[in-house]
């Protein structure tokens, strides 16, 4: 985890992040969500958008555990809030 | 084109000398890029000289797949290339071709990507297998929206480390945007990214298809952000 934090931190200039994964980072979606709001106090000052995709499948397949959101930072004070939220098949278009 | 008929179609068109002169970009795609139809692509780009954009989606086996033009053919106003031939089959195209700003090209098909020191001082975008980046930046570009995907399980076998060593990738522009296919295994992996393009302002991650070990599978993922 301080591996991944460190090297968040170390992208200075980063504005938009992405991630696509094909696992999940919590068998629960509010786990995962506080998962990801605890690295992302780690993320670089100018970070505004953060997308994470998670049981991220083919086209081929039926995705209907997918899930995405997209994170914005607080306009005052620390931490993230999900602008945009949805579970299930998730367009290629949503992660760009 | 899309078709065997747009194809036929397209041909017979670029047949008029002052109809061919103004088309801009030839796309084959789909059923257009089937093996049946490459003489006709051969014949269209004969005529059309003054294109600035090509894309040749070739649907047939990889070991198959060559440039339907003559290898010292120059389309002098060619700045965009996107084709999934095996990298050996482009390498005179591109020498002769200096002035591409946007490159996209499919599986090399090479232990030692043929593309080392191609001349493209105008590169821009690139999109390609992550172990030809340093080959086709080896020799100066301007560089600043790298794309390195996997298309292949081979692509995938490439170790992102040898591109992602630590070292900052070469381009005399400032690299910006980076989307990057990576396998869970690489470790350190947003560590190496920075090195690779400090003043990166947008990364795109996508787990590489080709890790299907990983699919369907619930794990920690604890593991998973020590990349």
């Amino acid at each position: 985890m301080e591996v991944w934090e460190d090297g968040l931190r170390s992208l200075r200039y980063l504005e938009r992040l992405l991630l696509r994964t094909w696992r999940s980072f919590r068998e629960v979606p509010s786990s995962e969500d506080a998962f990801v709001r605890e690295w992302l106090l780690s993320s670089p000052p100018v970070l505004d958008e953060v997308i994470i995709w998670t049981k991220a499948l083919t086209s081929a397949t039926s995705g209907t555990d997918e899930h995405l959101v997209s994170w914005r930072p607080q306009v005052q004070g620390i931490g993230w809030w999900k602008a945009y939220e949805q579970n299930g098949k998730v367009e290629e278009s949503s992660f760009f | 084109m899309k078709s065997e008929k747009d194809v036929r179609g397209f041909k017979y068109m670029t047949r008029t000398k002052s109809i061919a002169a103004l088309i801009d970009i030839v796309e084959v795609q789909d059923e257009a890029g089937n093996l049946s139809s490459l003489k006709s692509v051969l014949n269209i780009l004969r005529h059309t000289k003054s294109i600035t954009c090509l894309t040749l989606k070739y649907s047939f086996p990889p070991a198959l797949r060559r440039l339907p033009m003559a290898q010292d053919q120059v389309f002098r106003n060619l700045t965009s290339l996107n084709v999934n031939a095996p990298h050996s089959a482009v390498t005179l195209f591109l020498m002769n071709h200096p002035h591409i700003t946007h490159l996209v090209l499919g599986t090399c098909n090479a232990s030692n990507c043929p593309l080392t020191d191609s001349p493209l001082p105008l590169l821009q975008e690139l999109s390609c297998p992550p172990g030809c980046v340093q080959a086709l930046t080896s020799a100066g570009s301007c560089l600043t929206r790298p794309i390195s995907f996997h298309g292949s399980p081979e692509d995938a076998s490439f170790l992102m480390p040898h591109l992602l060593n630590f070292r900052t990738i070469q381009s005399s522009s400032i690299l910006t945007v980076l989307h990057v296919d990576f396998h869970h295994t690489t470790t350190s992996l947003l560590q190496r990214i920075s090195a690779a393009a400090p003043a990166l302002t947008v990364l795109r991650l996508t787990e590489s298809f080709f890790t299907v070990e990983v699919h369907h599978s619930v794990c920690d993922m604890d593991d998973h952000l020590m990349i």
